[in-house]
């Protein structure tokens, strides 16, 4: 069972985590633009899919709805060029202060077959890890799909696995 | 809906903090200049339309899809890496 400090910790439920995980207090994020037809729901935080593995994967999980979460990626892993600019309005409402501060996720379409998953390159998700507040950003720079297939290939016969 | 007519240069306004002014009014295209708090989202409305519905076919996220991604590991993306 878990046990948490309550003091520094709230335990998340999660679909994937059903017993929860303890998560620090200082790591809640505030989304200050809300994640588009999500409005009511501002807290989430960022989980591992699996700790162990160095995946570009991560559960962006609801704090205030245990159901929901979303499949986030780091978009450079894929796409190395990709970059979102933000407004004024936008860095004022992160209290943006410096480049180094900001984290970029893409959410992620899974699909059945893993390998027809897309990510939404258009509409990212901009973390102030020091202000832990958040925003679902749109970019209209016209670059950019929100279903954009994830590059990567099934290892089979013809794709071979190598070290 | 409500609707109202309004001439070039002329405003409305939404609630205390929101304005919305007729900038141009050429053909079939309206030009609006629109000022709201910046938390406030402005969006073209088809464009709202296609990053809500991203989302919430997003938000669909089940178990398998969890244990399909768990699966992959480092190698199998190190080889999708351009």
């Amino acid at each position: 069972m878990n046990t948490i400090n309550q003091e520094t910790e709230i335990l998340v439920k999660s679909i994937y985590y059903p017993e929860g995980v303890a998560v620090e207090k200082t790591k809640i994020i505030e989304f200050v633009k809300p994640i588009l037809g999500f409005d009511s729901l501002k807290k989430y935080c960022i989980l591992n899919i699996n700790k162990e593995k160095n995946l570009p994967f991560f559960i962006l999980q609801s704090i205030e709805n245990d159901k929901l979460c979303f499949i986030v990626a780091d978009p450079n892993y894929f796409f190395k060029d990709y970059a979102a600019s933000i407004t004024d309005e936008e860095k004022e409402l992160l209290g943006f202060k410096e480049k180094t501060d900001v984290i970029l996720f893409v959410i992620v379409t899974v699909f059945r077959d893993l390998y027809s998953s897309t990510v939404n390159l258009k509409a990212p998700v901009v973390i102030n890890v020091k202000s832990r507040k958040a925003i679902q950003t749109v970019l209209n720079n016209g670059l950019y799909s929100v279903k954009q297939k994830l590059p990567i290939i099934k290892q089979d016969a013809d794709n071979p696995k190598t070290a | 809906m409500l609707i109202l007519a309004r001439k070039t240069g002329e405003s409305i306004k939404i609630g205390d903090n929101i304005t919305l002014e007729i900038i141009s009014a050429t053909g079939n295209t309206v030009k609006i200049g629109i000022e709201a708090p910046k938390e406030v989202g402005i969006f073209r409305k088809e464009v709202y339309d296609m990053i809500k519905n991203e989302n919430i076919t997003a938000s669909a996220v089940n178990l398998s899809d969890l244990s399909k991604l768990n699966d992959l590991d480092a190698d199998d993306l190190k080889n999708i890496k351009k």
